[in-house]
């Protein structure tokens, strides 16, 4: 009999494509857009845009170097001795050392030398994003900018207009580099830095790291947890509703008239509730790792939450079907379905991770059920074990003993006419 | 026997039923007439002990009922109104589920689903949604639910609503057997004074709350015996042949609709030696004259002043 019951709540959900599409076919929706457009670029596993640069040099820098000390050694007190140092201060060596040649910027910046002749071509051609075209005797006039105070020379930049966020990158790393290449040059004139000081290069990570050294969880990870935790919270104007129905169309009365009793019917609502939703979420999290690879520890620990969680929505959806009853009409779960989903959703950080933006409304979310469920899954996912997860576990043990409580008070003991 | 006794149910400071008094024995068919507001469904809601009264006792073999329910809904079987059935699961599951909240063991209910829908003859379509059913279909799965723990006592309130007429007729007809082969007790509610007629050995009429006549089909219709109705129908229609009839006493109720007149008479009047001379003082042809005897409708509109459709 109480078997029934279950199974006759089984067999309506799923003969309901609509109700379906929306427990399961929304999650997995949003789930892959999510992971697919905001997956690879947060967790820092993106394809960089490959920038291709030329450098087109009409003269070399250290024969012009050598040549400038021959000629002009003597006028400026120079030496060949001091070729070394001088040979480190180069301006398009050291842009090539430090800044395109460097390995961290090899992984999308693919640079080529090319000759002067070949410029006009490669403009033509459009195959590079910009090309930086070092003119003759402009070695000689960058050393004449530093010994004589003359005019600092112009470095010719050819950006490719089609191509914007290419060259925009570009056009930052060589402002970037020019800037800092003349502090450097000031400051040393002023006798505040060594003269072997090299220039700093900003070293770029792409891994994300948690501040407390947890492992780091992967937007695809958060993002099929926290949807999960959402949709999971739709069963409960799903269920009530159908329960409300029953009310509606003197089904409940049959039950009633069988001799159930209120109470078995209402325990029966919790369990076949328990049950969808925990199917629901084992689903998913298939799903997300067939998919995105979210890889899962110790399943006991998961599978304590989703039951946790699961219990939650099996006594909030007989809170609803017991106000439904109640007051004989279906507002309730609708309002919950339509409204406060979203609500609890936001709170509990299902959209974004509310802790770094409004971290007192991120703590009032690890009280509702989805937040909660959400912080356990992600504590799991970052290593962390049962007494870790106890905090959140321990809020929706008692937010379900909560909710069974006002179901069962609430709860009429008879039927009647609607 | 069923006994309804001084039941009483009051909604804040509506009374919705009032004092109402009724039995049924087995084996017996018992209408229960009455307009819409009449407070016939709460009165069956309160007999099938789902919802408590405000006064007033149910009993079953003369014991009370209210308390300890579970004896009345083991024999009580219940055809509500609305369609009470899963649309989306099939008429073979639906029988299943009932019958096994019903707890009936699972080999019996295979024989009851069976000879379930023998009676209401849905042996063909069993694996096809509720649904995709017609309204008519609907209506006798209704009935089947009821029928699949042998009650011995049937409620059915309004079970032909919305069908079309050989669903009616089969339903009838559904009845009659059920209560002919197995002796099954029926309470009856309906709009159509016709099928009470045809089915009901006793009949209830309610009003505002209350039973205001109760008797077989004979004694109901004997209220409005004393009187007939008579039908002129007149070749033209005449002013003063009409006013000369108002003023014979012994005449009531008359209505005039062009060249028809209708007025009620004592019923061993003899209505002739009055109307005859009166035509031909009058120059009036009598084309033909219609005497009618007092229906259920008749005295329910007498009782009520409602139509019962209304």
């Amino acid at each position: 009999m109480f078997l029934a019951l279950i199974q006759k709540q089984l067999k309506l959900i799923w003969r309901s494509p609509q109700e379906l599409l929306i427990l399961l076919g929304m999650p997995i929706a949003l789930i892959s857009i999510i992971g697919f457009a905001l997956g690879s670029l947060l967790d820092g596993n993106s394809e960089a845009i490959q920038i291709k640069v030329a450098f087109a040099m009409h003269e070399d820098e250290n024969v012009a170097l050598e040549t400038f000390v021959q000629d002009k050694g003597e006028t400026f007190g120079i030496g060949r001795n001091m070729l070394p140092s001088l040979q480190q201060m180069l301006p398009i060596a050291t842009l090539r050392k430090e800044v395109f040649d460097n390995e961290e910027m090899t992984s999308f910046l693919q640079v080529t030398t090319i000759t002067p002749q070949e410029i006009a071509k490669a403009k033509q051609d459009d195959v590079y994003d910009a090309i930086i075209e070092v003119p003759s005797g402009f070695t000689e006039q960058f050393l004449l900018s530093i010994f004589e105070q003359d005019t600092a020379p112009v470095l010719p930049i050819y950006l490719n207009d089609d191509k914007e966020i290419a060259t925009t990158v570009v056009k930052r790393i060589v402002d970037t580099y020019q800037y800092q290449f003349t502090l450097m040059n000031a400051l040393a004139e002023q006798g505040m830095i060594e003269a072997d000081f090299t220039i700093p290069i900003a070293k770029v990570s792409s891994s994300i790291e948690t501040v407390n050294g947890q492992q780091p969880v992967s937007v695809s990870a958060y993002y099929s947890f926290s949807m999960g935790v959402m949709f999971i919270m739709y069963w409960v104007g799903t269920i009530a509703g159908q329960a409300f129905l029953e009310k509606d169309k003197h089904i409940f009365d049959r039950i009633l008239l069988a001799n159930i009793n209120p109470a078995i019917y209402l325990v029966a609502i919790i369990i076949s509730t328990v049950f969808l939703a925990m199917l629901q979420m084992l689903i998913l999290f298939i799903f997300a790792h067939l998919v995105f690879d979210v890889s899962y520890g110790p399943w006991s620990l998961y599978i304590v939450t989703t039951f946790m969680i699961a219990l939650v929505v099996g006594g909030l959806t007989a809170v609803l079907s017991a106000i439904n009853y109640k007051f004989n009409s279906v507002s309730a779960s609708n309002l919950f379905g339509s409204s406060i989903v979203a609500i609890l959703a936001l709170l509990g950080g299902s959209f974004f991770n509310l802790s770094s933006i409004m971290p007192d409304i991120a703590r009032i979310g690890y009280f509702t059920p989805n937040g909660a469920a959400l912080q356990s899954y992600l504590t799991i996912q970052q290593g962390g074990n049962l007494a870790q997860i106890m905090p959140y576990l321990s809020t929706l043990g008692v937010l379900a003993i909560m909710f069974f409580v006002c179901a069962f008070l609430v709860f009429p003991k008879r039927g009647g006419i609607a | 026997m069923i006994e309804v006794v001084n039941l009483t149910k009051s909604f804040k400071k509506v009374k919705a039923v009032n004092d109402v008094n009724l039995y049924i024995e087995p084996g017996e068919i018992v209408g229960l007439l009455g307009p819409n507001g009449a407070g016939k469904s709460t009165t069956i809601a309160m007999v099938s002990t789902l919802i408590q009264p405000t006064a007033g006792d149910i009993l079953l073999q003369q014991k009370s009922v209210l308390q300890h329910p579970i004896a009345l809904r083991n024999v009580l079987g219940v055809v509500p109104q609305d369609i009470a059935l899963y649309e989306e699961l099939t008429a073979q599951e639906n029988l299943e589920f009932f019958g096994s909240i019903h707890k009936i063991p699972k080999r019996k209910l295979k024989e009851r689903i069976e000879t379930v829908l023998q009676q209401i003859g849905l042996q063909q379509e069993l694996k096809k949604p509720v649904k995709h059913y017609s309204g008519g279909m609907k209506r006798r799965l209704n009935i089947g639910v009821a029928l699949l723990h042998e009650p011995q006592y049937l409620i059915m309130d309004e079970p032909t609503v919305g069908i079309d007429p050989q669903s009616r007729n089969y339903i009838l007809e559904t009845v009659k057997k059920l209560n002919k082969e197995a002796n099954t007790a029926i309470i009856y509610t309906s709009h159509y004074m016709e099928e009470v007629e045809y089915l009901c050995d006793r009949i209830y009429i309610m009003d505002k709350g209350q039973i205001i006549a109760t008797g077989t089909k004979e004694e109901i219709k004997a209220i409005l015996s004393s009187e007939k109705t008579i039908e002129l129908k007149l070749e033209k229609h005449s002013k003063p042949f009409v006013e000369e009839l108002l003023q014979q006493g012994v005449l009531s109720n008359i209505q005039v609709k062009e060249s028809h007149i209708s007025f009620n008479v004592a019923k061993h009047t003899d209505f002739l030696p009055i109307v005859l001379p009166l035509c031909e003082t009058h120059g009036i042809v009598l084309k033909s004259f219609h005497v009618q005897e007092p229906t259920l409708e008749d005295v329910f509109l007498h009782l009520t002043g409602r139509a019962l459709r209304n």
